[in-house]
Parts: C-alpha cells; sequence; structure tokens
C-alpha cells in the first residue's frame, strides 16, 4: 500500500524517476556511437569472443556489433547478413522497452507490461534455438555472421 | 517472434496483495540473463544471478509479484556464466587455442 503511494509520488514531477531510462539510453548511446565510429570488422577495439574462440561455433550475439555498426550506416542487408536476430528482435525490443520505460517513468500513463513465465522464456528459449540454427553448416550462409 | 502484448491479469498472484515495488529486480535479472546468453557472458551472468536472487527473496517477502523472471534470470545466468568461463577456461589454458577469434 505504501510502496504504491511512494512509487506514485516518485512518478510526480522530480528529476528521479527518470535517472534511470535516461543513464541506461545514455550508455547504450554512448556504445552506439563507439561502434559506429570504429569498426568492428578488425581486432583490437572490442574485447574478442571468448565462446568462438574456445569452441569456433557463434553463438547467437555473434556478429551483432558489425550489424550494428552497419546499421548505424544505413546498411539494412548488411546488418541483417552479420545477425538477422540482433537487427529484426534485440535492437527493436531494446528500442520499445527503453522508450516504454522512459515515457513511464516521465510520468504518461501507459499500461504497465507483465511478463508471464512462457513469454519470459519465449526469447531465451528462441535464442537457443537460433544458437543451434546458425552453427548448421547448411544454414550458416543465411544465419552466421 | 519474440513475445510483446501484454495479457495482464488483475489478480496478479497467489500472493494476497503483493506489491509490485521491487519488480525492477526481476526484469533486469532477465534482461542481464540473456544479454549474458547473447553476448556478455558472466559480465552479464553474474548480475543477473544476483538480481534474480534478490527478485526471488523480494517475492517471498512480498514486496515483487515477479519472482518468476527473476528465476528465469538466475539460471540464464548460471547458464551464460558457465559457458564464458569453461570458454574462457579451454582458450587461455591452451587447450583449445584456436587461431579465429577476431569477433566479438
Amino acid at each position: 500500500m505504501t510502496a504504491a503511494v511512494l512509487e506514485r509520488e516518485t512518478q510526480t514531477g522530480s528529476v528521479r524517476p527518470m535517472l534511470g531510462p535516461l543513464s541506461t539510453a545514455a550508455i547504450l548511446a554512448a556504445g552506439a556511437v563507439y561502434t559506429a565510429v570504429r569498426d568492428p570488422y578488425q581486432a583490437g577495439f572490442f574485447p574478442e569472443c571468448v565462446f568462438l574462440a574456445a569452441s569456433g561455433h557463434y553463438c547467437p550475439g555473434c556478429g551483432g556489433l558489425r550489424a550494428t555498426h552497419e546499421l548505424l550506416h544505413g546498411n539494412l542487408v548488411g546488418a541483417l547478413d552479420m545477425n538477422p536476430v540482433v537487427v529484426l528482435v534485440i535492437i527493436p525490443l531494446i528500442v520499445v522497452s527503453l522508450a516504454w520505460w522512459g515515457l513511464r517513468s516521465a510520468g504518461v500513463r501507459l499500461p504497465s507490461v507483465t511478463i508471464s513465465t512462457p513469454m519470459a522464456w519465449a526469447l531465451p528459449l528462441f535464442l537457443f534455438a537460433f544458437w543451434i540454427a546458425r552453427n548448421i553448416p547448411a544454414l550458416e550462409p543465411f544465419l552466421a555472421p | 517472434m519474440t513475445a510483446v502484448p501484454p495479457p495482464p491479469p488483475a489478480g496478479a498472484a497467489p500472493y494476497g496483495g503483493a506489491s509490485a515495488s521491487k519488480n525492477g529486480l526481476g526484469t533486469w535479472s532477465l534482461v542481464t540473463g540473456i544479454l549474458s546468453i547473447i553476448c556478455c557472458g558472466f559480465i552479464a551472468g553474474i548480475p543477473a544471478i544476483i538480481l534474480g536472487l534478490q527478485s526471488k527473496a523480494a517475492a517471498e517477502q512480498g514486496l515483487a509479484t515477479n519472482g518468476n523472471l527473476g528465476q528465469i534470470g538466475f539460471i540464464l545466468g548460471i547458464i551464460g556464466s558457465a559457458l564464458s568461463v569453461v570458454g574462457m577456461i579451454l582458450n587461455f589454458s591452451g587447450l583449445l587455442a584456436l587461431p579465429f577469434a577476431e569477433f566479438s
């Protein structure tokens, strides 16, 4: 009860509720600028992928930085080539949920989203399937970076 | 393909009148857990595990309604961390020093 009241109070007026969404957006924006300016095709600017180094296989995020780089340079096809899931699922999901979070914190009346257990499992399970699929040689031309 | 729209059933809980004040823990646990799988290994996985535990504790105390998300984030964090740690051990021990690995 008191928590609900508190929540409502912090949602009106003050800047504080915006700190979370704004700082998250700032961190993501800084990362995006770095990824756009630097060249993720070359070694040295980003840490190596340990999973790829150790196993020789692609994890679900492999090519994600290159895809982001391409996307930020306006090359949608190149981005999809690198990692379709990051382009079509992960990035839109980040943008939408960040906007949702920011707007709600700013006091805009949007419904609160309740993530059910099956919904919460859906993305990880999909990512595991993608993980396997992109390492199948026949599918590599389409799914691997 | 990804789950979007909410069916938010009003009776959100077996917990009588549980508050949602600490629901952020579960949500962030899930987010970091997923990140630990797609890119960041234990760097996101350890936060996912910690947040997941806190979220489950908060749910037990009636301060959160989404302990399920904390549980999922907790599991994903363990999987992501374990895979990356095994990868690092294989990589740096030279047991499996493969010449590719330019990209992240």
